[in-house]
């Protein structure tokens, strides 16, 4: 029983994505994970390798994504497949916004040039979606591509008199009625899908400060907007952001790890991580405030006693897929 | 143009000759012609046919028309006088239609190439012929049984035309009798067709041992197929019918498909021991030629792909035979043809692998039938001894048992292997305009696969070893990819989900392991999300088809669970969808589970689905998001202290009332907040969450419901005004706006959550004193001032209806309110027409019936006027043809009736009143065709109102001329008033009745006014004589014998009468039986 209990938990998935953070973090986990043969730091470096070679067209993948136009040649994409570590999206409406946002992985192991080159990112409870502004009208979108609901927005593109176009990555807070904005895909029709995520922020930075009145609600301005702010990865810094009790995003539901380098590509990125704050005391070693820890679910102090427990037990029992990862 | 309509007019001058060019050139331009010129054409010949003169010109039209269509249409003119008017022709008329139209047959049919050419006009007369029979035969006609042997002698195009007629006769009389002719006329047509049934019966026999003709044999075995349902038994089976079937014909290909159904037909009889000998020899003779015609290892299935429309009927009408002989004759073949039978059988199995649903139908029920009967003999039980000594598999046991074991094995691969298909989801846009998926509920697919999963759970339970052997292996299969597809998969999965409950929950939980196991090695084995996403799917549905596996191992469930709770953010097309599927119907099997604390755990597990709910749900869709709400509602209801209960529902509901909060709090500093298109649908989606859970929660959701109850009340006021004001506005086309829809949902789901919970609370005085004023406060007022009819909810009368029903008599009170806001103003919507407001309709009289049912009292003490609008609005409803209203307007008055003799005084005065009245409505929808599916309860009502007059529980006069009648003799002169009336209603609608007609129809419906079924037919009959004049001559009605039928019936009942005490008024009591 415990055999098929270990398979069902490690083997049974679709996208089959390594570290997804769609099932438990592998460190909280009872079972070992069988899907992923390369470890994490090793994806991360291939990763940014490839990004150098890419040779992808961000300017047309853009402009299509903003303008709705999904008549691309079908063959075209076939023959450019060979040489892309990512496939250009599906060109079938009406779900084409489908798997086009950057997710995260578990970070689980931590990069040795951690506190140089990755940015952490308060992130607070909410929906992902992909905001598409353009052709004078505000868009939401699922991460699987369904329209979740359609506005008037300040953001280029996003109004009516508006013929520009911008493409955000946000979180949908329903409590507090706003978008928290992660990232930009593109901005006033400049794609910044191949730039890297310390420009992408900085340039989402300045647009912010420039135009305030991206962040207050009006009738012009249907729902506000809130740029997340990013922070070097030194431990005082995460420690200060998950301190911050009075910031609108908090609380947090958890911190984002960017590499300052990597682009930003569709789907699971192992150039993004993602902690849960009770997570963090453990894995970056970091102080976490009681309130934060009082949220661990009880399943996981429960598997940690579990493990704990099934450790001393091993000898006696023959309980071998039961794996402690200590 | 002008001209034609000219020339036209000149056709209905009877004194005239016909213009035979003429009529054919109206014909055709009606055939092929088009626009105005054909809509002209259409109404002459319809003026033409409607005149009583027409059928005059019939003669002369067939004599000369060179036309097809023309000689058609004068067969149709014919055709409508011979079905209304016949009775009133004169007999020599008759007699020279009759003669005409039977030299035209014989002309037409004696020779075979015209016969050939002419067919359809030559089965038109035919038919005609036999309209002529119904009439005629026998009494103005005692020789046509002799006259139609006699001629088919002449020659064998004639007798080939003849026994098509007999085949039609035989329809008519036998098939399609009900309705169409009176019981006691069709009773005698049968019986003069049985007795004259052997010179039929020599003539066929004569075709079938001489003739030659193929085409004439063939309509001759056609013709028998049509008789042998009701031929006396011994042509069947004291002649060499059967054998001279089997031998001389079975083989013939020509022949093989009309001799196999004859079989059938045979097979089929029930008779006694007596013929036993004959059935088994029937059988083995049979079996023994079709060994000769298929091979037992011939591949039906293939030769079925391949064959033509006469081979695949032949073994579709193969199937038929075996499965009728064996469920039929089953027990006594298997006495003495044992071989025969497992040849059957054989054949059975092969046929069964044919693709093509229909066929596999008509096994499928043999084998159900044998596999239940089988099952029967030695039922399952759970064992009472240990499980070892059980172990062995409960096969053998007894000799059918083993006899059947082979074919049994084989059935339980075919079954598995094409197991169907156990639900059906359809994507359809709803009335709101949203994309809804839909549970599919009795569709053919679904009933298929009922009645397979039925057949492989009996046959599990027969041999449960061999059907797992069976799964294991073909699962197998699949992983070594042999048999490898996503529709085998699905096929596989399907069918053993189908199995749960039928081994031993040992042996399942063994057997499940060995499954999931090998699926996910599968899944893992598998590339591509495609192929990953059909397995992990096909998983999670055997999984969630075994609860108890489920109960019996928390860690598994837990493991599933969290599992889904992954799905739910994948975002592979239908993954979502999949997993909070399953989800909800694990959480309704299991629901208890989730809220006790499990064995190796700190908490239940629902604290920790609420402190993630968030986090679970926040990748899906509006849709996905209820479903997963009322998923984790079916959960908390299994929490039975309310202590504990309470704080679940407040965490549960948190994160909707935070968003509700919000808004509510902004629209009561800016009303116009709910104006914005984003926020009513917020609110509507916020609603229905709330119906979701509702829903699983049942009555203790009353904590949430009295949270937002007033701030929901006030919401719907605002939309209600936001909507008039905008059709004020800008007219009612606003209503097709996306934003008034939203708005409307908003109304309908504030109406749907509270009738929803008050048919689920359990607390009437709760309801009652919390719920209900504010409710009829908010609602009723914004329903009763809407200017607008279309923008009145129906659901306000469905929501009251459901009131009414739960709370019965408790809101008795409530009625004047609930009636002084709703009844006049529906009433004014829906009593223009029949059609209008369907809905409103609809749930009017629903309401109606909910008062009527728990809340009689309230209609009594309305004041006169008003209650007379109650009644006018019950007799208005069915008079409708919408079926649905009209059956709930009898079923009302059916009730009323009933409740109105409870209250004695009350009683006397509403007959006085309004009995007559009724009674002349009832028999106006009696007599109206559109209205016949009804008849039943219109026999049921009637037969209870001349009840209670003849009981004389009517205690006044209903006669206005004479109010005052003594008491003693106060029945007796209501029933003759009464029948009196009826008889004078019939006779002014039907004057082309005849006084006894009239007289025999009033006195049966009194006579078996105690016997429901008897008082339908009656009426049924007096609808077909309604539809014919009958003139003087009423003798074939046979009413004579019918009321000697009636007064048998009127004996019976006085019998029943007395032989209960005080039944019978002692004044109607014979004499001597007093002491």
């Amino acid at each position: 029983m415990d055999n098929l209990i270990g398979s069902l938990e490690s083997s049974l998935s679709v996208s089959a994505e390594p570290c997804s953070t769609a099932s438990a973090h592998p460190r909280f986990s009872q079972f070992k994970s069988k899907t992923w043969k390369i470890n994490q730091e090793e994806r991360r470096r291939k990763t940014l390798e490839n990004q150098k070679q890419n040779r992808y067209d961000y300017y047309n993948h853009c402009r299509r994504l903003a303008e709705s136009d999904f008549s691309v040649d079908e063959e075209c994409l076939l023959e450019t497949q060979e040489e892309m570590e990512w496939l250009p999206p599906k060109t079938k409406t009406p779900r084409a916004y489908r798997d086009q946002i950057m997710l995260s992985e578990w970070l689980d192991e931590v990069p040795a040039d951690f506190e140089t080159s990755w940015l952490a990112m308060p992130c607070p409870i909410g929906k992902r979606c992909l905001v598409v502004a353009s052709r004078g009208w505000t868009r939401a979108y699922s991460k699987s591509g369904y329209l979740i609901t359609e506005f008037q927005s300040f953001l280029p593109g996003g109004f009516r008199q508006s013929s520009d176009s911008t493409i955000l990555d946000c979180l949908w807070n329903e409590v507090k009625q706003c978008y928290f904005v992660l990232d930009v895909l593109s901005w006033s029709r400049v794609p910044l899908l191949g730039c890297e995520a310390e420009f992408r922020f900085y340039w989402l930075h300045g647009k912010f400060s420039e135009q305030p009145e991206f962040g207050v609600k009006s009738d012009k301005n249907r729902y506000p907007f809130i740029q997340l702010p990013t922070k070097s990865c030194t431990k005082g810094n995460i420690e200060d952001l998950l301190l911050m009790e009075k910031q609108i995003w908090s609380p947090l539901d958890g911190l984002l790890f960017y590499h300052k380098l990597g682009y930003y590509t569709p789907g699971v990125s192992p150039l993004v991580g993602w902690l849960k704050p009770f997570m963090v005391s453990e894995i970056l070693n970091a102080n976490v405030p009681e309130f934060y820890m009082q949220k661990k679910p009880l399943s996981y102090v429960n598997i940690q006693q579990h493990l704990k427990r099934n450790v001393k037990e091993k000898h006696d029992e023959n309980s071998v897929e039961m794996l402690a990862k200590e | 143009m002008a001209t034609l309509a000219e020339q036209a007019s000149k056709l209905l001058d009877f004194d005239q000759k016909l213009d035979i060019t003429l009529l054919d050139s109206i014909v055709g331009c009606m055939y092929s012609g088009a626009g105005e010129q054909q809509r002209l054409a259409r109404d002459v010949l319809t003026t033409l046919k409607e005149h009583p003169q027409a059928w005059t010109r019939v003669d002369t039209i067939l004599e000369f028309s060179s036309n097809q269509e023309t000689k058609y249409y004068a067969l149709q003119i014919l055709e409508a006088v011979i079905k209304t008017r016949w009775k009133t022709l004169p007999r020599e008329q008759c007699e020279g239609i009759k003669k005409y139209i039977v030299g035209l047959i014989i002309k037409t049919s004696s020779e075979s190439e015209t016969a050939e050419r002419e067919k359809v006009y030559l089965s038109k007369l035919n038919m005609v012929l036999v309209l002529i029979l119904e009439r005629e035969w026998p009494k103005h006609w005692p020789s046509f049984i002799p006259d139609i042997v006699g001629a088919s002698k002449t020659n064998e195009s004639l007798c080939q035309n003849n026994m098509a007629i007999l085949k039609l006769l035989s329809e008519e009389v036998f098939d399609f009798s009900s309705g169409n002719m009176t019981q006691i006329k069709a009773k005698h047509l049968k019986d003069s067709m049985c007795s004259e049934f052997s010179q039929i019966f020599q003539l066929c026999q004569f075709v079938m041992d001489n003739s030659a003709n193929a085409a004439l044999v063939g309509s001759t075995l056609e013709t028998l197929l049509r008789f042998l349902s009701w031929v006396p038994l011994g042509y069947i089976f004291e002649t060499k019918l059967i054998t001279t079937l089997i031998f001389k014909f079975l083989n013939v290909p020509l022949f093989r498909n009309v001799t196999l159904k004859c079989l059938t037909e045979i097979a089929g009889l029930a008779t006694g021991p007596q013929y036993d000998d004959a059935f088994a020899a029937l059988f083995a003779q049979t079996m023994a030629q079709l060994e000769l015609m298929l091979p037992l290892d011939i591949n039906i299935k293939e030769a079925f792909a391949k064959g033509h429309d006469a081979e695949q009927n032949f073994i579709q009408n193969l199937a038929m035979f075996l499965c009728t002989m064996l469920r039929q004759h089953g027990p006594l073949m298997e006495r003495r043809e044992k071989g025969n039978v497992l040849k059957a059988l054989q054949y059975l199995l092969l046929i069964s692998e044919v693709e093509e649903t229909e066929i596999f139908k008509i096994c499928l029920e043999y084998w159900n039938a044998l596999a239940a009967d089988l099952y029967r003999e030695t039922p399952f039980t759970i064992p009472t001894v240990p499980m070892f000594m059980t172990k062995t598999s409960n096969t053998g046991s007894s000799a059918r048992r083993i006899f059947y074991q082979a074919v049994l094995s084989r059935l339980r691969y075919i079954i598995i292997s094409r197991m169907a298909k156990p639900e059906e989801v359809l994507v359809v846009e709803n009335e709101n305009g949203e994309v809804v998926r839909e549970f599919m509920k009795d569709t053919d697919s679904i009933n298929l696969y009922k009645n397979m999963r039925e057949t492989l759970v009996y046959l599990t339970h027969l041999d449960y070893v061999d059907a797992e052997r069976i799964m294991t292996d073909k699962l197998q299969n699949q992983v070594n990819g042999t048999e490898w597809s996503w529709k085998n998969l699905n096929t596989l999965c399907w069918a053993i989900g189908s199995i749960s409950g039928a081994m031993h929950e040992e042996d399942e939980k063994r057997f499940l392991v060995t499954v999931i196991k090998e699926l996910l090695g599968l899944c893992e084995q598998k590339k591509g999300k495609d192929n990953k996403a059909i397995i992990a799917s096909n998983i999670m549905y055997v999984v969630g088809q075994y609860p108890r596996f489920l109960r019996a191992h928390w860690r598994f469930l837990k493991t599933v669970v969290n599992k889904l709770f992954e799905f739910m953010h994948e975002t592979h097309d239908g993954v979502q969808d999949m997993a909070c599927d399953t989800f909800i119907k694990i959480a309704q099997k299991c629901r208890r589970h989730f809220v006790q604390v499990q064995a190796g755990e700190v908490t239940p597990f629902i604290e920790e689905i609420l402190s993630t709910i968030s986090t679970i749900i926040c990748d899906l869709q509006p849709q996905q998001v209820h479903t997963f709400y009322e998923a984790v509602g079916y959960m908390i209801s299994a929490q039975n202290e309310k202590f504990v209960q309470e704080p679940l529902i407040e965490r549960y509901m948190l994160l909707p009332n935070q968003v509700w909060d919000d808004i509510i709090n902004q629209a009561t500093r800016n009303v116009d907040v709910l104006k914005d298109p984003d926020a009513v649908k917020q609110l509507a989606n916020i609603l229905k969450t709330n119906v979701r859970a509702c829903k699983a929660l049942g009555h203790p959701y009353v904590s949430q419901l009295g949270r937002i109850y007033l701030d929901m009340l006030n919401v719907y006021k605002v939309m209600s005004e936001n909507i008039s004001g905008a059709i004020a506005l800008s007219g009612e086309n606003v209503t097709k706006q996306p934003l008034i829809k939203s708005m409307r949902l908003v109304k309908k789901e504030t109406l749907k959550l509270i009738s929803d919970w008050v048919s689920r609370s359990n607390d009437p005085e709760l309801v009652l004193d919390n719920f209900i004023p504010p409710l009829l406060n908010a609602v009723l007022y914004d329903y009763q001032r809407c200017a607008v009819p279309s923008a009145r909810e129906p659901e306000v009368l469905s929501t009251m209806a459901t009131i009414v029903n739960k709370l019965e008599a408790h809101t008795t009170s409530n009625v004047p309110k609930i009636f002084d806001a709703v009844f006049q103003c529906t009433l004014d919507m829906i009593n223009k027409n029949f059609e209008e407001f369907p809905e409103h309709r609809t749930n009017f009289y629903l309401l109606l019936q909910s008062v009527n049912n728990h809340c009689f009292p309230a209609f009594l003490s309305l004041p006169p006027a008003q209650f007379k609008l109650v009644l006018d609005s019950i007799i208005w409803a069915f008079k409708h043809t919408m079926r649905n209203v009209a059956d709930t307007g009898l079923d009302i008055l059916y009730q009323l009736l009933q409740n109105v003799s409870q209250h004695e005084q009350a009683a006397q005065s509403f007959y006085q009143t309004y009995y007559i009245e009724i009674l002349q409505h009832v028999f106006s929808v009696v007599t109206d065709t559109s209205h016949t599916a009804a008849l039943t309860m219109h026999a049921t009502i009637l037969a209870y109102m001349f009840t209670i007059v003849e009981m004389g529980k009517v205690a006044v006069s209903l006669n206005t001329a004479v109010p005052v009648v003594a008491p003693e003799n106060l029945a007796a002169a209501n029933v003759i008033f009464v029948q009196n009336f009826v008889a004078e209603v019939l006779h002014n609608a039907f004057p082309h009745l005849t006084q006894l007609q009239i007289k025999v129809t009033v006195e049966g419906l009194f006579n078996l006014d105690q016997d429901i079924t008897g008082f339908r037919e009656h009426l049924r009959d007096f609808l077909v004589q309604i539809k014919e004049f009958t003139g003087d001559d009423d003798s074939d009605l046979y009413l004579e014998e019918r009321e000697g039928e009636l007064r048998r019936a009127q004996d019976e009942k006085r019998k029943v009468q007395m032989s209960v005490p005080g039944i019978l008024n002692p004044h109607e009591i014979a004499e001597e039986m007093q002491d």
